[in-house]
């Protein structure tokens, strides 16, 4: 189905290798939406699996040789362990602070 | 014993601590104590003011300037740009390690005679880069270090080893910096590696750094200061509460006077309830880990056979509990956890071949992705060797180039499994000149090769000229030494006084 081109990085594609800018883009998000799950409509499996997938994803990113990946990686996995005990393991995380909520 | 050489030696080389073992005559492994009597040497170095000695161990840890006292060094080894200064000279992670190991060696070369040849423990997840700087440190110090083998590996060959055990089994290593979730399968006395996860800034260490926070929060409601003033402050609680944690694993309550010179002393308690609620987020990403594992084999935690724990930090109850409730079945301690990576270490040193391992990163390149049914493109990682690939491995991808007369085909080598390159690191560039005038869609082959220390070779190949490149990866920034630093300052560190 998909066809793969050697020689990808075109001056035009570059810009998208840039990482998300972490201060700015997430100062005003929910740990519900950084981890881009609905729990009204996703089911406690569904929720699971999506964490699991973003934890690999930025578990690996905490090791990346950029520093703003490992600083973008260090706020996912807050949002991410934080959903995880609310929504998977149904922890009472009531009181705990969390950066970005 | 001058002309004596010890023969099969292991040395971990930790966050928290080091440890060296050799395999005695008999085949067993032992643990070889330092010049101060300790079988385990803090991973810790004081730059001494006055008589420019490098204090590493225990004289390091207990005293001194916290300005002039580096330790869990080894988090920073997979930082190409970290550096340390101290009196204006700049000390970079490989260099501070290569006086632990020098301490090491010299120590031990007294007990067991010359060491040359060793084999150094690093973490499942460590990176190329974070790899290359220890052997580095090894070589700096004066040793020549034959393997690189990761530290459940070896936790598991010791495991084999002492309980004659055979099946699927899932090593649980939680050190000082790091947690590796490691599955394998032992027949005998072969170990076959399956999966092998890790995770950085989850060990022993970040649950003192909470423990710090928790302590400073006591004062704070008790006497209504602030407990930490000063990085003097911080380090000298931070010992308090690594004991205190130690603590936490026996008893339920522990009570601590802790002050400092401005507001005075106060008595806090704490009990184990508090510390493990305070660490509930560490401990739900541990778990997370060992599902990632499981995921990548399909496995259930009813098809793991055994669960060995690895790692002081293994210690707290909490954290046995918590595998007790995943897996249905109670973890079993890898004898002394402390001790364990370095003796398998010393092991693997005699039986390397017996151990099958897997690679710890995804490598590929970027490239674009065609979708010939819409014609849509998106640049993607493309993955040439995926992570958990049983080691040594040679494997290829052919690709095409995307532009009538290119003349030069760049491919960039990237670490890390994610198909979004946002999420890749770009460890390396080969540029290979190409004849004119060709029209695009020209096959070339790009070929990657893991080594047993996990070292990266890359090749490229355009199959229409014949022409090819390889080159090995490199990695540059203020915390990496080149060839001509390296031999320069090992010379250097020869003449220092290590003690």
């Amino acid at each position: 189905m998909f066809k793969k081109v050697l020689n990808a990085f075109r001056s035009d594609k570059r810009s998208e290798r840039q990482p998300l800018r972490v201060g700015g883009i997430f100062a005003k998000m929910t740990p519900e939406s950084m981890c881009e799950i609905d729990p009204e409509n996703m089911d406690r499996e569904d929720i699971r699996l999506q964490l699991a997938r973003l934890y690999k994803r930025h578990n690996q990113a905490a090791s990346s040789l950029k520093p703003e990946l490992r600083e973008e990686a260090t706020i996912m996995l807050d949002a991410i362990v934080h959903c995880r005990q609310k929504y998977v393991d149904r922890i009472d995380d009531e009181d705990s602070e969390f950066p970005a909520s | 014993m001058a002309d004596k050489k010890a023969q099969y030696v292991g040395i971990d080389l930790g966050t928290s601590t080091s440890a060296l073992a050799y395999v005695r005559s008999d085949g067993q492994p032992e643990i070889v104590p330092n010049a101060d009597g300790e079988r385990l040497t803090p991973s810790v170095v004081f730059f001494d003011q006055f008589e420019g000695v490098k204090l590493v161990g225990s004289a390091a840890k207990d005293g001194g300037d916290p300005e002039r006292t580096v330790q869990f060094i080894k988090k920073k080894m997979d930082d190409p740009a970290y550096v340390v200064e101290i009196d204006g000279q700049v000390w970079t992670p490989t260099e501070i390690s290569a006086m632990i190991l020098s301490k090491l060696k010299n120590d031990c070369t007294t007990l067991i005679g010359e060491i040359d040849e060793v084999v150094v423990t690093v973490p499942a997840n460590f990176n190329e880069l974070a790899r290359n700087a220890t052997v580095t440190a090894g070589r700096m110090a004066g040793l020549n270090v034959t393997r690189i083998v990761n530290e459940p590996t070896a936790a598991a060959l010791y495991y084999a080893h002492t309980q004659k055990v055979d099946g699927r089994v899932l090593v649980y290593d939680l050190g000082g910096g790091t947690l590796d979730i490691t599955v394998l399968e032992i027949e005998h006395d072969r170990v076959d590696i399956l999966v092998s996860e890790g995770a950085r800034h989850l060990g022993g260490s970040d649950f003192d750094e909470v423990l710090v926070e928790l302590v400073a929060e006591r004062y704070r409601e008790t006497t209504g200061n602030e407990l930490i003033l000063n990085e003097r402050h911080r380090r000298r609680l931070l010992g308090t509460c690594e004991d205190l944690k130690k603590m936490l694993s026996k008893l339920k309550i522990v009570s601590e006077t802790v002050g400092n010179d401005r507001h005075g002393i106060s008595r806090i308690e704490l009990t184990r309830e508090l510390f493990e609620e305070a660490i509930s987020r560490l401990l739900t990403r541990t778990t997370m880990l060992v599902e990632q594992a499981l995921d990548h084999l399909a496995l259930l935690p009813s098809d793991i056979d055994h669960v060995v724990l690895v790692g002081g930090s293994t210690r707290i109850p909490k954290i046995r509990q918590l595998l007790e409730e995943q897996f249905g079945k109670s973890p079993i301690s890898c004898g002394n956890v402390d001790e364990c990576v370095a003796l398998g270490a010393a092991l693997f040193a005699k039986r390397a071949r017996k151990v099958s391992e897997v690679c710890n990163h995804s490598y590929g390149t970027l490239a674009i992705l065609e979708d010939a049914a819409t014609g849509q493109a998106v640049v993607r990682n493309s993955i040439v060797i995926p992570k958990n690939t049983p080691i040594p491995c040679s494997m290829s991808q052919t690709y095409v180039t995307s532009e009538d007369g290119e003349r030069l085909i760049e491919v960039e080598i990237t670490q890390g499994e994610d198909h979004d390159p946002k999420y890749v690191d770009i460890v390396g560039k080969i540029a290979l000149e190409v004849p004119p005038d060709r029209p695009a869609g020209c096959p070339v082959t790009v070929t990657y090769s893991y080594d047993q220390n996990q070292r990266v070779q890359a090749q490229v190949f355009d199959e229409q000229s014949g022409l090819r490149k390889d080159i090995a990866i490199e990695y540059s920034g203020d915390g990496v030494l080149s060839e001509e630093e390296i031999q320069r300052r090992s010379s250097y560190l020869k003449q220092v006084k290590i003690a």
